[in-house]
């Protein structure tokens, strides 16, 4: 049984802005596996486990990112494969979805596709979904827990708006897998060495099913301006003893407070 | 791929889309009529609503009759009462081949950020995630805000000719505007659904409350609490401070509180007299859903965006002022 996971470079960090200019950091050495995808390849690696399928990892992006394929590699992931061509590039979430299935479609068929929920640095928490659509094969999103894993069928939590749902769902589907879904699966020294001298597939433009078009122009959105924000804090902070920032306090909830003697 | 799937015009609708709370609104969706009425202002597009649900009841009907959206279509099915993506998505594809909306606005619940791009897919269009601000230009494009690389930059987007234009958008709202009498169409139709599901869905738990709490004080523990059995002391001073112990999204991950505790866009609004966040770093989930009331923040990080947002922003061990906190009050 093939199961594939789809992974993503990000810049590491919370906040990847030149604090200066407000550029965005790409610096070599600087990007990280997008940290929602580790919790996805963890997933995926024990669901192949059980499943005694293999693990295949995708990622669409710019050569550097063949470093996150190798984190995934050394996660345990048996293969990888790298969508890379500068025709895929400025996609929004669509077009990145539609290069991603057309990829998939043509590494074959897979039961399952896991996902990272969201990406630190998109943070839009849509890829899955339209992936799902866009290969035509049944989304679940917003997973918290693998209930049970069988050959045919797998059973998840749900943490949605309107409560917690378990869901079993037959294969194929896309999973997206939210970071309390398991324990991260670290790189083992024997996966670092293998990852390492893997040889990674890399599929261009003119190796996938559809001419296209692909990135910017299959984009049905476009960014017409970025700004940066700066957010002017309501109050500078208080540096306050502990007795004086109860005080404080107190007075702002509108309970009494008592004196402290000064040795509190 | 350049023509649109679905065309709009100047006087195409706006079309919200609408989420059950137990007998009630969803507070994000209540926050999506509030930014349509805004936006429909004086264009001479049609405002409609569209609400997929298993039961539709008098609650539901009474808020939205006096929603001010021109018409809200109501499609029932007992299948709808749980989550399941693609049966949703059939129904709400249908309904927008039919009326041709040329924008449609989301709330930012999970549900509705599964749903639009799930529906954006189906139709070729985009959708842009979360937004802060939605408005037309002169041209008659919808300019959608939005925060991105932890609300560092704000993006402007727009959907240039793929149709509809889909935003979800962040926030909940406590109420409607008050729009005089019932002036909404309500139409009742019972939802198709062709494709029988293959999923078994049930809920373990059920958001059923309108997610509002009006206690006067609230005190909030978020990430910055360590251990589970510390969770005792700061039940000890909500109760010292006459105020309802609530949480951020992290302690309800930790499975150290139910959802029905927690702030924020998946928990519940809060709309209290004093807030107080202690530990918790202010996401702006977390935010959404702080509706009122002044804030006071202690956070070991002094950069923390909590400490921005508050009024009494206190950099120091929350540990230590809690300690303080119990032997003064």
């Amino acid at each position: 049984m093939k199961i594939a996971v789809c992974v993503k470079q990000v810049p590491s960090g919370d906040r990847p802005l030149d604090p200066r200019t407000g550029a965005l950091i790409r610096a070599a050495g600087e990007n990280v596996i997008n940290p929602w995808d580790v919790y996805a390849v963890s997933a995926a690696l024990q669901t192949a486990r059980i499943l005694k399928g293999t693990l295949t990892a995708i990622s669409m992006g710019p050569p550097q990112a063949e470093e996150t394929l190798r984190t995934a590699a050394a996660m345990g992931a048996d293969s990888a494969v790298l969508v890379c061509g500068k025709e895929f590039g400025g996609a929004d979430v669509y077009a990145t979805a539609f290069t991603l299935a057309r990829a998939i479609e043509k590494l074959g068929e897979f039961a399952i596709v896991f996902c990272g929920q969201q990406s630190t640095d998109g943070d839009t928490a849509q890829l899955p979904f339209s992936l799902a659509v866009q290969l035509g094969i049944p989304a679940v999103g917003w997973v918290k827990r693998i209930e049970k894993v069988s050959p045919g069928e797998m059973t998840v939590l749900q943490e949605l708006g309107s409560g917690t749902q378990r869901l079993t769902f037959p294969f194929p589907a896309v999973i997206a897998a939210g970071m309390e879904t398991c324990q991260p699966i670290p790189p083992s020294l024997k996966g670092r060495l293998k990852a390492r001298g893997l040889a990674i597939q890399t599929l261009g433009p003119a190796d996938l099913p559809c001419k296209g078009p692909y990135g910017l122009n299959a984009s049905p959105t476009r960014v017409v301006k970025i700004e940066r924000v700066h957010e002017q804090a309501k109050s500078q902070p208080l540096f306050l003893d502990p007795s004086a920032a109860a005080r404080k306090i107190a007075e702002e909830m509108g309970v009494s407070a008592n004196v402290l003697t000064s040795s509190s | 791929m350049c023509s649109p799937v679905v065309p709009d015009s100047a006087d195409s609708p706006i079309l919200v889309f609408l989420e059950p709370l137990g007998q009630d609104i969803h507070p994000a969706s209540r926050n999506a009529i509030n930014t349509a009425l805004g936006l429909a202002g004086d264009t001479k597009r049609e405002l409609c609503g569209v609400l997929l649900t298993a039961a539709f009841g008098a609650g539901q009907s009474a808020v939205l009759e006096r929603s001010g959206l021109t018409a809200v279509y109501v499609f029932v099915n007992s299948l709808l009462g749980n989550f399941v993506l693609e049966e949703h998505l059939e129904v709400l594809l249908a309904f927008v081949k039919e009326k041709k909306p040329g924008v449609i606005l989301f709330g930012a619940t999970p549900e509705s950020r599964a749903l639009a791009p799930a529906l954006a897919a189906r139709l070729k269009t985009g959708v842009t995630a979360d937004c802060t601000k939605v408005a037309f230009r002169e041209d008659g494009l919808l300019l959608q805000t939005r925060p991105a690389f932890g609300g560092d930059v704000t993006a402007e987007i727009i959907t240039p000719w793929a149709r509809p234009q889909i935003a979800t958008l962040r926030g909940l709202a406590p109420e409607l505007p008050r729009r005089g009498p019932a002036g909404s169409k309500i139409i009742v139709n019972s939802a198709k659904i062709v494709n029988p599901r293959a999923q078994k869905a049930e809920w373990l738990d059920r958001v059923t409350e309108a997610a509002e709490n009006a206690a006067s004080n609230v005190l909030a523990i978020g990430g910055g609490v360590r251990r589970q059995e510390d969770v005792e002391i700061f039940r000890r001073l909500a109760g010292r401070l006459k105020a309802e112990l609530m949480c951020s999204r992290a302690l309800v991950e930790r499975g150290w509180f139910t959802r029905q505790s927690q702030i924020g866009l998946s928990g519940r609004g809060v709309r209290a007299e004093a807030l107080l966040a202690m530990g918790v770093s202010g996401s702006v989930q977390f935010m959404a859903g702080v509706m009122s009331g002044r804030i006071c923040a202690v956070n070991l990080d002094k950069d923390a965006p909590i400490m921005l947002k508050a009024d009494v922003p206190i950099a120091g061990d929350l540990y230590a002022v809690a300690d303080a906190l119990l032997r003064c009050v």
